[in-house]
C-alpha cells in the first residue's frame, strides 16, 4: 500500500507536466495510439472475417438458426463437417430410387413448435444479351435473410417479374439516375423484361457479386422440374446443442438435410472440435514477430526520445524530488508515470479511434477485407490485450530515460544538466558481443537463404517453414547486433574531428558526445529506412517475377466460361460475340473442340487431350504463321514435349486392351506462351475428319486487338458473360506493393522529420552558447544541419544494411530470376534520407536564440 | 548530540590531473537550534558542504553525521529516508516543483514516505500556516512571488519535524525586505530547535547567524565560534 502511495506524487507531477505541454503530449499520445488503433482494427477485422466467425456464418445462414434442404428422397444420411460450415447428405441405397416432390413436404410440421420458415433458392437468369446471371431467390423483407443480401434503396421484389440488382450492376446498366432508380428500369431476359425495383448493397467479395440479382420467392412457386431440392431458412425456438442434434437426425429421417447454427457456435458439443489447419504457422509467427518487433522498436525510439527530452527538461524537478527525500526509484517513477498516463491515454484514444474507424469505415474495410461485414466480432479479451500493449509500450518507452535519470546524482539533477559522455567506457564491453551477433546474423541469413532456396524448390511438395523461421531469427540477431554496434559507429564518426569546417567539426563532435540520443535517432531512422529498402526489394522482385510469368492466355484474349450447352448453341455464341463486341470491343470468339470418336474421347496415351482448332484460333492465340502452315500440312501441334516421339504423336481411343483407334500422325512441338489448354495436341478440322473424329466444343476465347484487362472482364460479368484473362500472376499485387512503398516513403519522411526535430531541440542549449559567442544564425543552422546529416547518414547506412539483408532473403524466398536489386530506390534512400534530415535540421533551428535557452 | 557533525571531511572531484579538492579536512559542528552561516568566495566548497551534509554527495574521506547517524554507512535508500525525516533543503531559486501546488510541494517528503494524502495535506497546511502562507496552499509556484516561493520551500524544509535545514543562498534571488522575512523565518525555526546551516554571500544575512564559518579553497579559514551568552557581555567576562 505504501509502495502504491509513493506513486501518487509521481502521477500527479506527470499529469500536470503533460497538461502544461499539450502539444508534446498530443504528439506522443498519438504516436502510441496509432499502432493501438491499427491493432484494434486488424484484430477485429481478422476475427470478423475469420472463416469460422459469425460474420462468415451469416453469409450462408443469414440470421436464421438453420438452413434446410428438402431432398427428393424420403430419407437421407447427414454429415456435418468443418466445424459446422458444411453439411453433406447422401441417400441410403433403399431411398435412392424413391423420389418425391420436395415442394410437397410440410416442413413446418416437422419442426419444433414456434419455428418459422422462409423459402430461398438460387436460379440463373438468361439475359437477352446472351449471358446468364446467377440470382438468389429471397424475401428481402424477411429478417431471416439479413446478411445474405441487403437492400440499399428501392424495395424488395414481390412479384415474379420483379428483381433487385446490385448497385454495381445498376450503375453498369445505367439504371440509376442521380442516385435514384429510374422508373422504367428493367432487365432484359430471354423470357421477357424484369422490372428492377430495388438496389442491393454492393458485396466487396467479387465472387459473391457475381450473383448480383435477387428475385422474389414467388418465382419458385410451382416449380419442381428444375429444382430437385427445396431450401428454407428457419427460425427455431431456443434449443440446446443436444436438442439441435436430435432435430437434425429427425429431419434426416424425413429426407431433409439441416445445417444448424448451433453446430458452428458449439462445435465441441457436436463432436466437431478439431484442430484448425495449421493453427500456428511458425514462419508467419517468426516474420510477424520480426515486423512487430521492428515496429515496436520504432515506437520505443520515437516515443522514448520524446520522453528523454522531457526528462532532461525536468532535471531540476527530479533533483528537488531527491533533495526532498526521494529515492532513485521515486525519480524513476516520476518519469515512468508520464509513460503510464500517456499509455492509458493512448490506449483509450487508440481503442476509441479503432472502434470509430470500424464503425465509420465499414465500407472501405469490407472492400479491403473482400467480405461483406454484417456484425463485427469483437473480442473483449483481445481489445483489452491490445490496450494493455499500448500502455506497456508507452511505459517501456519511458523506461529507458527513467532508468537514466535514476542513475543521476542529486547534484547533477539540481545543476540542471546531464553529463554527456561520462559513461562512454561502460559500453566498450559490448563491442565484441555486438560484432559477434552481427556476424552470426549475416552468416545465418546467408545460410537460411540457401536453405530456403532448397526447401522451396519447385520439386518439393510441402516445403518446410523452418528455413523461414531461421531467416527471421537470423535477421533478429543481426538487428540486435546492429543496435549494440551503433554507438561504436557513432564513436568512430566522432574520432577524427580535429580538422575541417567548424560547423561540421562541432556537429560531429556533438553527435559523438551525445551518444545515447544519437544512437536512438540513428536507430529510429535506420528502422524506417530498413522498411523502405525492403519494400524496394519487394517491388523489384515482383517486377522480375512478372517479366518471366507465363500468362493464362495471350494478351488481348480471355477464356470464356460458358456451359457445354451454351458452347454448342450457335445462337448463344453469336449473341455473346455481339455483346462482347459492344461492351468491350472484342473482335470475336474462337472455339477449341475436344476431338471425339463417336462418344469416346481421344488422347495421346499420356493423358493429353486432342483439340480441334482452326487457323482463326491459332491467329487469335498469337501463334506464328509456321504453326498455321504445319496445321494445314496435316501435322499435329503438340503443347508440351512429353507426347512427341520422333516427329510423331500417337492418337488413341478406347481402353488399353481394346483400342478402337491407335494411329500415329506427324507432329511438331509448339510453345504457345500461355498456360490455358496445357498437355494438349492440336489438330486441324481436316485432319480430324480424316481420322473420323468429330469435335465437341470445350473452350471458347474472346479475342480483341487490345488488352482485355480486369475492368473489361468485370464489365462483361455484369451481363452474365464470365471470362478470365491475363491477370498478373506475381506473388504480390503490384498495387499493394506500390501502396506499401508509398506508405513507407511517407513514414520515412515523418519519422526522419520527427527524430531530427527532437534531436535538434536538445541541442538548443549548445546553439544558444554559439549565439552568445557571436556565431551568426547561419553557423548555428549549419551546425544543427551537420548533426542531422551525420545522423541521417548513419541511419541510412544502418537501414541499407538491414534492408538489403532482408531484401536478399526475400529474393531467395520468392525465387526471382537473377538478382533484381532496386538500385534506383537504394540510391534515392542513400541520398534522400541524409538530405531530408539535413533540411529538417536546418529548418528547425531558429535564427533567433537567446542565451537563456541554455537552461533548457 | 549535535544535529550535524563534519569531521576532517575531504571531497575530491575527478581523478589524476583532473582532480579537484572541493573540501580539505573540514570540521564543523552544528548544534540543535543553532544557525550557522557559511561564507566564502565562489569555488570555496560551500555547496559541496551542503550536499555532503544532506547526503546528496559522499565524502571522499572523513565523517559526516546527522543526529549522530554516520551518513557514510547508509545506503542510497537510507540516505533518502534520512532526507525525508531529518533534513530539509532551501535553495536560492527554482525551489519548488512547478507542477505541484504549494501544499503538494510541502507534503512531498511525507507522501514520498508513504503518508496518506489527507494527513500529509494537514501537515503541509500547518507548515504553511507557520510561514504565513496558509491561504496560498492551492497555488502553483508560477502564481506566487519569489518570496512566497522561498517561504513555501522553508515550510517544506521543516515539515515532519526535521532537525536540520540546509539553506543554499535562500535570499539570493530576493529583494532585501523579502530576504529579511525569510531570514526571520529561519531564525524562528532555530528558536524552535531546528539546526540550520546557511550558505550566503551577504554579511547582513550572515549576521542573523549564531556563528559564521569562512571557507576558502575547501578549508575553514575562520570560525567566529559560539556566540557569547548575553550576560557575559554585560559582565565583560
Amino acid at each position: 500500500m505504501a509502495r502504491l502511495a509513493r506513486w501518487r506524487p509521481a502521477l500527479r507531477m506527470a499529469w500536470r507536466d503533460l497538461v502544461q505541454h499539450p502539444l508534446r503530449t498530443v504528439v506522443v499520445t498519438v504516436l502510441v495510439a496509432l499502432p493501438v488503433a491499427v491493432a484494434v482494427v486488424v484484430s477485429t477485422v481478422t476475427a470478423t472475417t475469420d472463416y469460422y466467425s459469425p460474420n462468415t456464418t451469416a453469409r450462408f445462414l443469414g440470421a436464421a438458426d438453420a438452413a434446410l434442404e428438402v431432398t427428393p428422397h424420403p430419407r437421407v444420411r447427414v454429415r456435418t463437417m468443418d466445424r459446422g460450415r458444411y453439411v453433406e447428405w447422401s441417400a441410403p441405397p433403399r431411398a435412392q430410387d424413391v423420389e418425391r416432390d420436395a415442394t410437397g413436404v410440410d416442413v413446418a410440421a416437422l419442426l419444433p413448435e414456434g419455428s418459422r420458415v422462409t423459402r430461398i433458392g438460387d436460379v440463373t437468369v438468361p439475359l437477352a444479351i446472351g449471358g446468364r446471371l446467377a440470382a438468389d431467390v429471397l424475401d428481402l423483407d424477411d429478417p431471416l435473410t439479413r446478411g445474405l443480401a441487403t437492400l440499399e434503396s428501392g424495395r424488395a421484389p414481390a412479384s415474379e417479374d420483379e428483381v433487385a440488382v446490385s448497385r454495381l450492376l445498376a450503375d453498369e446498366l445505367g439504371l440509376v439516375d442521380d442516385g435514384t432508380l429510374a422508373d422504367d428500369a428493367a432487365l432484359r431476359t430471354t423470357r421477357g423484361d424484369l422490372a428492377v425495383v430495388g438496389v442491393l448493397e454492393p458485396d466487396p467479395d467479387r465472387f459473391s457479386d457475381s450473383s448480383p440479382l435477387v428475385l422474389a420467392p414467388v418465382r419458385l412457386d410451382g416449380r419442381t422440374d428444375a429444382l430437385p431440392s427445396v431450401r428454407y431458412l428457419v427460425d427455431l425456438p431456443e434449443l440446446t446443442s443436444k436438442e439441435s442434434r436430435a432435430l437434425q437426425a429427425e429431419l434426416a429421417d424425413h429426407g431433409i438435410s439441416a445445417q444448424l447454427r448451433d453446430a458452428t457456435a458449439h462445435p465441441d458439443a457436436w463432436g466437431l472440435e478439431q484442430p484448425l489447419p495449421s493453427p500456428v504457422d511458425p514462419a508467419a509467427v517468426a516474420t510477424g514477430a520480426l515486423v512487430i518487433g521492428l515496429g515496436l522498436v520504432e515506437v520505443l525510439v520515437l516515443v522514448g526520445s520524446a520522453f528523454a527530452v522531457g526528462a532532461r527538461r525536468q532535471s531540476r524537478t527530479l533533483g528537488l524530488v531527491m533533495a526532498s527525500g526521494g529515492t532513485p526509484s521515486d525519480v524513476r517513477r516520476t518519469v515512468l508515470a508520464q509513460g503510464v498516463w500517456i499509455g492509458v491515454g493512448a490506449a483509450v484514444l487508440g481503442t476509441g479511434a479503432g472502434l470509430l474507424a470500424l464503425l465509420v469505415g465499414r465500407g472501405p474495410i469490407a472492400s479491403l477485407a473482400g467480405q461483406r461485414l454484417q456484425d463485427y466480432s469483437f473480442s473483449v479479451g483481445t481489445l483489452v490485450a491490445v490496450a494493455l500493449l499500448g500502455v506497456a509500450s508507452a511505459v517501456a518507452a519511458a523506461a529507458i530515460p527513467a532508468w537514466g535519470v535514476g542513475r543521476m546524482t542529486a547534484s547533477e539533477s539540481l545543476d540542471g544538466h546531464i553529463a554527456a559522455g561520462s559513461r562512454r567506457r561502460r559500453g566498450g564491453r559490448l563491442r565484441g558481443p555486438s560484432l559477434a551477433l552481427m556476424t552470426t546474423g549475416v552468416v545465418g541469413l546467408v545460410l537460411s537463404g540457401w536453405w530456403i532456396s532448397r526447401a522451396f524448390a519447385p520439386d518439393v511438395a510441402s516445403p518446410s517453414t523452418m528455413p523461414v523461421v531461421a531467416g527471421a531469427l537470423s535477421a533478429l540477431v543481426l538487428l540486435v547486433g546492429v543496435v549494440l554496434a551503433t554507438p561504436f559507429a557513432v564513436d568512430l564518426l566522432g574520432a577524427r574531428t580535429d580538422r575541417g569546417w567548424l560547423p561540421w567539426r562541432l556537429a560531429v563532435r556533438d553527435v559523438a558526445r551525445h551518444r545515447g540520443r544519437t544512437t536512438a535517432a540513428v536507430l529510429g531512422i535506420g528502422i524506417v529506412v530498413t522498411g523502405a529498402v525492403f519494400a524496394g526489394f519487394g517491388v523489384s522482385a515482383n517486377a522480375a517475377l512478372q517479366e518471366v510469368d507465363e500468362p493464362l492466355v495471350p494478351s488481348g484474349t480471355a477464356e470464356l466460361y460458358l456451359s457445354p450447352g451454351q458452347l454448342r448453341d450457335p445462337e448463344t455464341l453469336a449473341r455473346v460475340r455481339t455483346a462482347a463486341a459492344e461492351i468491350v470491343g472484342a473482335d470475336g470468339i474462337v472455339v477449341a473442340q475436344e476431338a471425339r470418336l463417336g462418344r469416346r474421347p481421344v488422347g495421346d496415351h499420356r493423358g493429353g487431350t486432342y483439340q480441334i482448332v482452326d487457323d482463326e484460333f491459332l491467329e487469335a492465340m498469337g501463334l506464328p504463321d509456321s504453326a498455321q502452315r504445319d496445321l494445314a500440312d496435316g501435322k499435329a501441334l503438340v503443347v508440351g514435349p512429353s507426347s512427341l516421339r520422333e516427329g510423331q504423336v500417337r492418337i488413341v481411343a478406347g481402353p488399353r486392351r481394346d483400342r478402337v483407334l491407335d494411329e500415329r500422325i506427324p507432329a511438331v512441338r509448339v510453345r504457345p506462351g500461355f498456360l490455358a489448354m496445357p498437355s494438349s495436341v492440336w489438330i486441324s478440322p481436316e485432319t480430324a475428319a480424316g481420322l473420323g473424329l468429330r469435335g465437341a466444343p470445350t473452350s471458347a476465347f474472346l479475342h480483341a486487338d487490345h488488352e482485355l484487362d480486369r475492368e473489361s472482364l468485370d464489365r462483361l460479368a455484369f451481363y452474365g458473360i464470365y471470362a478470365d484473362g491475363d491477370e498478373p500472376q506475381g506473388p504480390v499485387d503490384p498495387r499493394l506493393v506500390l501502396g506499401g512503398a508509398g506508405g513507407v516513403l511517407l513514414a520515412t519522411c515523418l519519422v526522419v522529420g520527427m527524430i531530427v526535430a527532437l534531436s535538434a531541440s536538445e541541442g538548443r542549449g549548445d546553439a544558444a552558447t554559439l549565439a552568445a559567442v557571436g556565431a551568426p544564425p547561419w553557423t548555428r543552422r549549419a551546425t544543427s544541419a551537420g548533426q542531422a546529416l551525420a545522423i541521417g547518414c548513419l541511419g541510412a547506412g544502418l537501414g541499407l544494411l538491414l534492408g538489403s539483408a532482408g531484401g536478399a532473403s526475400l529474393l531467395q524466398l520468392v525465387g526471382t530470376p537473377g538478382t533484381p536489386v532496386p538500385w534506383a530506390g537504394l540510391a534515392v534512400v542513400v541520398v534522400g534520407v541524409p538530405l531530408l534530415s539535413t533540411a529538417v535540421g536546418w529548418l528547425v533551428t531558429p535564427t533567433r536564440l537567446s542565451l537563456t535557452r541554455r537552461t533548457g | 548530540m549535535n544535529a550535524l557533525d563534519l569531521l576532517h571531511v575531504d571531497r575530491i572531484h575527478g581523478h589524476g590531473n583532473a582532480a579537484v579538492h572541493a573540501l580539505r579536512g573540514l570540521t564543523i559542528h552544528v548544534a540543535a537550534g543553532e544557525l550557522v552561516a557559511v561564507m566564502g568566495p565562489s569555488g570555496s566548497g560551500k555547496s559541496t558542504l551542503l550536499n555532503l551534509a544532506g547526503g546528496l554527495d559522499r565524502a571522499t574521506a572523513g565523517s559526516v553525521k546527522v543526529d549522530g547517524v554516520e551518513l557514510g554507512d547508509l545506503s542510497p535508500k537510507e540516505l533518502a529516508r534520512l532526507r525525508r525525516h531529518k533534513v530539509g533543503y532551501v535553495f536560492q531559486d527554482l525551489n519548488l516543483i512547478p507542477s505541484l501546488t504549494a501544499a503538494e510541494n510541502v507534503s512531498l517528503p511525507l507522501e514520498l514516505d508513504g503518508v496518506r494524502r489527507r494527513p500529509a495535506r494537514a501537515s503541509a497546511e500547518a507548515a504553511l500556516a507557520e510561514v504565513g502562507l496558509a491561504e496560498l496552499a492551492d497555488r502553483l509556484p508560477a502564481d506566487m512571488s519569489g518570496g512566497q516561493q522561498q517561504r513555501v520551500a522553508i515550510a517544506r524544509a521543516v515539515v515532519g519535524e526535521r532537525s536540520l535545514i540546509l539553506a543554499d543562498e535562500p535570499t539570493g534571488a530576493l529583494d532585501s525586505e523579502t530576504g529579511e522575512q525569510v531570514m526571520r523565518l529561519l531564525r524562528d525555526r532555530c528558536a524552535a530547535g531546528v539546526a540550520t546551516l546557511l550558505v550566503t554571500h551577504d554579511a547582513a544575512h550572515a549576521a542573523w547567524a549564531d556563528r559564521i564559518v569562512f571557507l576558502r579553497d575547501g578549508a575553514a579559514v575562520d570560525d567566529t565560534g559560539a556566540r557569547p551568552a548575553a550576560e557575559s557581555l554585560l559582565t565583560g567576562a
